[in-house]
């Protein structure tokens, strides 16, 4: 990307942003949705630990939730 | 890096890292697909007292926003467990090329129609190439 760096402000990295073809713009928008969405389920990952169970037992809630919903 | 269309089973996405999930999207390339029927079932069983114990954080649904495309249902497998059919109407509904899942009974059929069903070990292994 060709962004100047370090842009201080907003405005200014707006400006910069600007400058890119809408095609740069995309792929801009693409890499930072990428790394919102990693960055997520990164933190989400460190806050909960799966479930300590075997597979049978973790198939038969979800097998159980699925009989249920359809009652 | 080959295309395929992948169904995960909630179990799955239980079991799983959601940054592995995330990579199955970014790092792999495979197309992800769900429903809302899914979310729904996943919110359900992340409620249950052995699972919500384990988590901190209020559940929700995030990772299947994120990285997969849902879709609407067209109802129309008539076999197997009732309580599965949605899984497999998804499937056909999106033409998946594999069914991810830990369930055994789902697992025993090895696929319907062209849709393999294969567990998650295989899928890493044999079509992640992990």
């Amino acid at each position: 990307m060709f962004i100047t760096p370090p842009s201080d402000t907003t405005e200014q990295l707006t400006t910069e942003v600007k400058k890119l073809s809408l095609e740069q713009q995309k792929v801009l928008l693409m890499h930072l949705r990428r790394k919102e969405i990693y960055s997520r389920a990164r933190a989400y990952d460190k806050a909960n630990t799966p479930p300590k169970m075997t597979n049978e037992e973790l198939c038969e809630i979800v097998k159980d939730v699925r009989k249920k919903t359809l009652k | 890096m080959s295309f395929h269309r992948v169904v995960l089973d909630t179990n799955v996405y239980i079991s799983s890292k959601r940054a592995f999930i995330a990579d199955i999207f970014f790092k792999y390339g495979k197309t992800i697909y769900s429903c809302q029927k899914q979310i729904d079932e996943y919110l359900n069983v992340v409620k249950r007292k052995k699972i919500a114990e384990r988590y901190t954080t209020k559940p929700d649904a995030g990772i299947f926003y994120d990285v997969t495309i849902l879709t609407e249902i067209e109802e129309r497998y008539d076999k197997g467990p009732i309580e599965d059919r949605y899984l497999i109407d998804l499937c056909y509904t999106v033409k998946a090329d594999y069914l991810v899942t830990m369930d055994h009974g789902l697992l025993e059929l090895k696929h319907i129609g062209k849709i393999q069903i294969i567990d998650l070990a295989y899928f890493k292994k044999k079509i992640l190439l992990l």
